[in-house]
């Protein structure tokens, strides 16, 4: 496994795939990256399993190790739309005077549902299009060869323009026009158990329903309310943007709750979501407060309306 | 029920028979009862738009209560149709802010005080004027869904704001804004705040900043919502929020 190490001639942002095979590979390759940049005084942040980062600090040394920032991949991309804004907060507060910035993320790991899969391919193509054109830095995301789907990691070779080292030759860059036209994966749920028409003034009915099943499926005080705000952010967008009616579809997969949203509304641009509106701006919050709130959500939008699915699983 | 209370009614009928009603309720209770109907008495009683003193209002309410325990009674009950107060809708926000102030008043005087608004004269800035009582009884489409009242020199937010009444909401802060106990000392109490959406926080927000300036606004038991809110739009210093139990 060789990991191209030196940062030569970075004018741009660079996002690469990294595959290695086993744990002996990972702490290989991701060591000697971190290394590399130590030397060169860059700063750098490791966003990966808590697991990992004992092997990390482990295979660097406490001198090392002390002068790298770490965080738990599981906390922070528990719900993968959070990982693109703890990456422009450390750009943003690492990136003065010039320093040089490198960072290891790697989102994707083997207990992901297919759910939060899809959402991790998207997270890895946004990505380009957060930073490209931006302040040049270097992001390395693993991903494990012998633990994930082949199918995985040829569409990491898609999503990173960078991988095994080189260019990849099958980089496919988003389409920014229409970045969210792909259909939501997974069984569509007819005739759900919980199904509500929404408009103007009826979202007292909307927050009702979703405590109501929160309820049933086992959903904390914490989680429920979290869920209810949430599910009235999208709505009350559906009757501001989304042609001022929506419907609420709520039913349980593998002991998750899945609220879904349903409008006439177009959604196009791409980072929606992933960054904080300013103070001043009303609109925008509504996705923002969504993917802090909840542990996943998807959205496919195109011309013929939107379709935004909050999900929830009870805290063990 | 709460001690300052607001009907919106829409017949002489039904005004009269509710009034009856809540007055025959206090004669149980041993309370002194006073009907006040005529135009002339309810703005020399209640709020003289325009000329409002509280000073005079406060000493007033203060003499009707003693009176009423001097000779006997244990409190005052009155009912007030107040809709001369509000027929001109270019005073609404200034008797949003009267009723405030007298709210906050008889607060902690032996008195419950019914304003009652005719929604055929006041239409519906009627849920304008209930919205700042700490109690209402209104026909379910000018239910404002919330209360926003001032006792015991606390703001009370009570009941559930989203994109239905954020407007309404506004208007009751502003004319909180204007009462002469806003300052950067007001307590607001959100105990009974079921819920507040986004754009509900962010008015909660900005009536902190107009208020307190650089300082903040305390909220005492806010919901699990604003809490959320607040964390997730980085506001978490907006607001300076404390539970029951702690320190003032």
């Amino acid at each position: 496994v060789t990991v191209q190490t030196r940062t030569e001639g970075s004018t741009a942002f660079r996002h690469e795939a990294f595959m290695y095979a086993g744990q002996e590979e990972f702490v290989e390759g991701t060591a000697s990256f971190i290394a590399d940049g130590l030397a060169q005084d860059e700063a750098v942040l490791v966003v990966v399993s808590a697991a990992k980062i004992e092997l990390l600090r482990d295979a660097l040394g406490a001198n090392a190790a002390d002068r790298v920032a770490f965080a738990d991949m599981a906390a922070v991309g528990r719900n993968p739309a959070r990982i693109i804004p703890a990456w422009q907060q450390f750009v943003a507060e690492q990136g003065i005077d010039g320093r040089n910035l490198r960072g290891i993320g790697e989102p994707i790991y083997p207990e992901r549902s297919a759910a939060e899969l899809a959402e991790c391919h998207l997270h890895e193509s946004l990505l380009n299009v957060a930073f490209e054109g931006g302040r040049p830095w270097w992001l390395l995301c693993p991903y494990d060869v012998e633990a994930l789907d082949p199918a995985v990691v040829e569409e990491a070779q898609r999503t990173h323009p960078y991988a095994l080292g080189g260019q990849s030759a099958v980089y496919r860059a988003l389409d920014v026009r229409s970045p969210f036209d792909a259909p939501l994966p997974g069984p569509r749920c007819e005739g759900a158990p919980g199904e509500v028409v929404f408009a103007a003034g009826l979202l007292r009915d909307v927050r009702t329903l979703v405590v109501h099943h929160a309820e049933r499926i086992g959903l904390g005080p914490d989680q429920t309310s979290d869920l209810v705000l949430a599910v009235n952010e999208i709505a009350t967008n559906s009757l501001r943007h989304g042609g001022g009616s929506g419907v609420l579809r709520i039913w349980e997969e593998d002991g998750t709750l899945i609220c879904e949203i349903n409008d006439g509304g177009w959604i196009t641009e791409p980072l929606i979501g992933r960054s904080l509106p300013p103070v001043e701006q009303q609109n925008g919050r509504g996705l923002w407060l969504a993917n802090q709130l909840c542990d996943l959500v998807q959205l496919s939008s195109s011309a013929d309306g939107t379709v935004i699915r909050l999900h929830m699983r009870p805290d063990s | 029920l709460g001690k300052h209370i607001c009907w919106v009614f829409d017949t002489d009928e039904s005004f009269r028979t509710a009034a009856e009603a809540f007055l025959d309720e206090g004669r149980r209770q041993n309370e002194q009862t006073l009907l006040v109907d005529d135009p002339a008495a309810v703005i020399q009683l209640h709020l003289p738009v325009g000329t409002f003193d509280g000073d005079r209002q406060r000493a007033m309410y203060t003499a009707m209560a003693e009176q009423a325990l001097a000779a006997g009674y244990d409190g005052l009950r009155v009912v007030v149709n107040a809709t001369p107060l509000a027929a001109d809708p270019s005073v609404h926000p200034l008797v949003m802010t009267c009723e405030l102030t007298v709210g906050e008043m008889i607060s902690d005087l032996p008195i419950t005080a019914v304003c009652a608004y005719d929604e055929r004269v006041v239409g519906l800035a009627a849920a304008d004027m209930a919205c700042v009582h700490s109690t209402h009884l209104t026909p379910s489409a000018d239910d404002p869904g919330f209360s926003l009242f001032m006792a015991s020199g606390r703001l009370h937010i009570t009941g559930e704001i989203d994109i239905h009444n954020t407007d309404r909401f506004n208007t009751a802060l502003a004319a909180a804004a204007a009462t002469p106990d806003a300052s950067k000392d007001l307590v607001v109490d959100a105990g009974e705040l079921d819920f507040i959406d986004v754009n509900g926080t962010a008015e909660l927000v900005e009536f902190s900043r107009r208020l307190a300036g650089a300082g903040r606004l305390k909220v005492i038991d806010a919901p699990r919502s604003l809490r959320s809110v607040l964390a997730a739009s980085s506001w978490d210093s907006a607001l300076d929020l404390v539970t029951a139990g702690a320190q003032l």
